[in-house]
C-alpha cells in the first residue's frame, strides 16, 4: 500500500507522492528542453545553445515536440495518479487570504538569509509556492495556447497572431523569473533547501516541516485530515 | 540621404516587365501558377516573388469597368515592423534605406512575414530564410536603380531621394485630383515614411492596408512593454537570488536564532 500523506517515520514526514514528484521533475526537464531550444530562437547569441541540439533548425523542432509532454504529462500523472492531492494543491494554491499577503511582504529578509519571526503560518504550502504554482499554471497554458497560435498561423486572425509573440514573451519571461528564486531557494538557501529532499524520495526532516508548514504539519500528522 | 521607390499608377500600363525584370536581375524562378480568372499574374509575393503588379476592376457608373494597376514590392518602411520582431537582428537598413535580409543569419522563423502590416516578407519552407524585395542593394550601391524602375516603359516606377520624390508625386497628386477625387499618396505618413504609391482611389480598391497604416499596436505592445516588462522582472530576480547569496554566505547573519531546529512555530 502507497505511503500515506504526513506518516512519520525515523524524524521524517511524507510531504509528496510520487505522483507530484514525476510531475514536478518531467515538468522541469520540459521547461529547460523549451527554455533552451527557445533562446536558440529568441536570443541573436543563441546560435551556441542551438548547435547543443543540433542546429537552429532541429531546436524548432525539438521546442514544437517537447511541447507536447510539457502541456500533456505533469496534468494527466497528477489528476491520473493522484487526484486527492491534486485537488489539495490547487485549493490551497488558489485561495489567498491577507495572511498569505502578510507571508509575501515580511519574506525579503528570509530570502537574505535571516529570520523574520513574524511571518503568518503556512499550510502545506506557503505563499511564495502558492505564488509559483499559479504562476506555473498561468504561464503554462498561455504558452501552450499562443504557441499553438504562433504554430498555425494561418488559421487564426492575424491581430491574434500577432498579439501571441508579446504574450509568448511575458509568460516565459515571467515564469523564468520565478523560476531563479524557486531554485536559489530549493538548491542554494541554506534553510529551505531541505524542501528539495520532499521533491526527490518524498520525505522531509519533521523539524523541517514543523518550522515551514506548522498548519499543516499539525493537520496530517495529527490524524485529522489524514488521507 | 534615403532613397526610395515611386510608384505612379496613372501611368501603369500593367506590362508587368518590373516583375520580369526583378525576377530576371535576381535570379529568381518562374512561379507558374493555372489561370484563376484574373489577369493578375500573380497571386502575392512567395519566396521567388518580390514585386507583382495587383489588378482590381472598379465598376463605373456608365456600366463599363476601370483597371486600377499597383505595382507593388516591399516599402521599405522607415519604422520597420520586420527589423523590429526579429530575433536574430538579421534586418538591417542599408545606407540608402533599403530594408535588407542577411540571409546568413535568417533562420526562416516568419516573425517578420507576422507581422509585417503588408504581408510582404515570405519564408521558404524548404530553405527555411525569408525572402523580399532588397530594393536592389547590390544594383544601388553601385550606382544603378532597380531593375523594376529601371525597365518601366512608362515611368510609372521612379527611384530617387525620397524628399525629391515626395515633392513631385505631391505636384502629381494635385494635377490627377480633378480627374481622381478620391486620390491619395500612399506611403507618405505611413509606417513612418515609406515607398511611395499614388493612387487613384482610396488604399483599400487596391488590396493595401488602410491609409494611415502604422507599426502594428501588438508589435509596439510587445516591444516597448511586454519584453522589457519580462526582462525587467527576470533581472530582478536573478538579483535578489544573487543578493540572498551574498547576504547568506558573505555577509553572514548573526546567530541570534536556533538555525531550523527546535520548535519554533514560526513557518519561513
Amino acid at each position: 500500500m502507497a505511503t500515506k500523506i504526513g506518516a512519520q517515520e525515523g524524524g521524517k514526514v511524507y510531504r509528496f507522492a510520487p505522483a507530484e514528484r514525476v510531475a514536478h521533475w518531467v515538468h522541469t526537464i520540459c521547461f529547460f528542453l523549451l527554455l533552451l531550444t527557445g533562446l536558440a530562437v529568441f536570443w541573436p547569441g543563441g546560435n551556441a545553445i542551438a548547435s547543443l541540439f543540433g542546429g537552429i533548425q532541429v531546436a524548432r523542432i525539438v521546442h514544437r515536440v517537447v511541447a507536447f509532454p510539457y502541456a500533456i504529462v505533469a496534468l494527466v500523472v497528477l489528476f491520473g495518479w493522484a487526484p486527492e492531492q491534486t485537488k489539495e494543491w490547487l485549493r490551497i494554491s488558489w485561495s489567498w487570504s491577507k495572511e498569505d499577503l502578510v507571508f509575501v511582504a515580511g519574506y525579503m529578509p528570509e530570502l537574505m538569509g535571516r529570520h523574520n519571526p513574524n511571518l503568518p503560518e503556512a499550510d502545506k504550502f506557503n505563499a511564495g509556492e502558492k505564488f509559483n504554482s499559479i504562476l506555473t499554471l498561468v504561464t503554462g497554458f498561455g504558452l501552450v495556447v499562443t504557441g499553438i497560435i504562433m504554430w498555425f498561423p494561418n488559421f487564426f486572425p492575424k491581430w491574434l497572431v500577432r498579439l501571441a509573440y508579446p504574450f509568448h514573451d511575458l509568460s516565459w519571461l515571467g515564469m523564468s523569473a520565478m523560476l531563479v528564486i524557486h531554485i536559489y531557494l530549493s538548491v542554494i538557501h541554506p534553510r529551505m533547501r531541505a524542501a528539495l529532499e520532499g521533491m526527490i524520495s518524498g520525505w522531509v526532516d519533521k523539524e523541517f516541516a514543523q518550522e515551514h508548514y506548522p498548519k499543516w504539519y499539525r493537520r496530517v500528522a495529527t490524524g485529522a485530515g489524514k488521507k | 540621404m534615403a532613397k526610395t521607390l515611386y510608384v505612379d499608377t496613372t501611368k501603369c500600363l500593367a506590362c508587368r516587365g518590373c516583375e520580369v525584370a526583378c525576377k530576371q536581375w535576381n535570379g529568381l524562378k518562374a512561379d507558374i501558377r493555372s489561370m484563376r480568372g484574373s489577369y493578375q499574374t500573380k497571386e502575392g509575393y512567395a519566396p521567388q516573388t518580390y514585386t507583382l503588379v495587383n489588378m482590381r476592376e472598379l465598376p463605373t457608373d456608365d456600366g463599363g469597368v476601370r483597371w486600377l494597376f499597383g505595382k507593388r514590392q516591399c516599402m521599405h518602411c522607415t519604422e520597420a515592423t520586420c527589423m523590429m520582431v526579429c530575433p536574430k537582428d538579421a534586418i538591417s537598413r542599408t545606407e540608402e534605406g533599403a530594408v535588407v535580409i542577411d540571409q546568413d543569419k535568417c533562420i526562416g522563423c516568419g516573425y517578420c512575414a507576422q507581422n509585417c502590416p503588408f504581408e510582404v516578407p515570405q519564408v521558404d519552407q524548404k530553405l527555411k530564410k525569408t525572402f523580399k524585395c532588397t530594393l536592389c542593394a547590390d544594383r544601388v550601391a553601385n550606382g544603378l536603380i532597380p531593375a523594376c524602375a529601371k525597365t518601366c516603359p512608362t515611368g510609372a516606377i521612379q527611384f530617387g531621394e525620397r524628399e525629391e520624390l515626395l515633392e513631385k508625386a505631391r505636384a502629381r497628386l494635385a494635377e490627377i485630383k480633378g480627374l481622381f477625387p478620391n486620390a491619395y499618396l500612399y506611403g507618405e505618413k505611413e509606417v513612418g515614411g515609406a515607398a511611395l504609391y499614388l493612387l487613384t482611389e482610396a488604399p483599400s480598391y487596391y488590396g493595401l492596408p488602410r491609409a494611415g497604416t502604422q507599426v502594428p499596436w501588438q508589435v509596439k505592445f510587445w516591444k516597448y512593454f511586454a519584453r522589457p516588462v519580462g526582462e525587467i522582472a527576470l533581472g530582478a530576480t536573478a538579483l535578489v537570488a544573487l543578493a540572498g547569496i551574498f547576504f547568506t554566505y558573505v555577509a553572514k547573519p548573526k546567530p541570534e536564532h536556533p538555525v531550523a531546529k527546535g520548535g519554533s512555530a514560526h513557518g519561513n
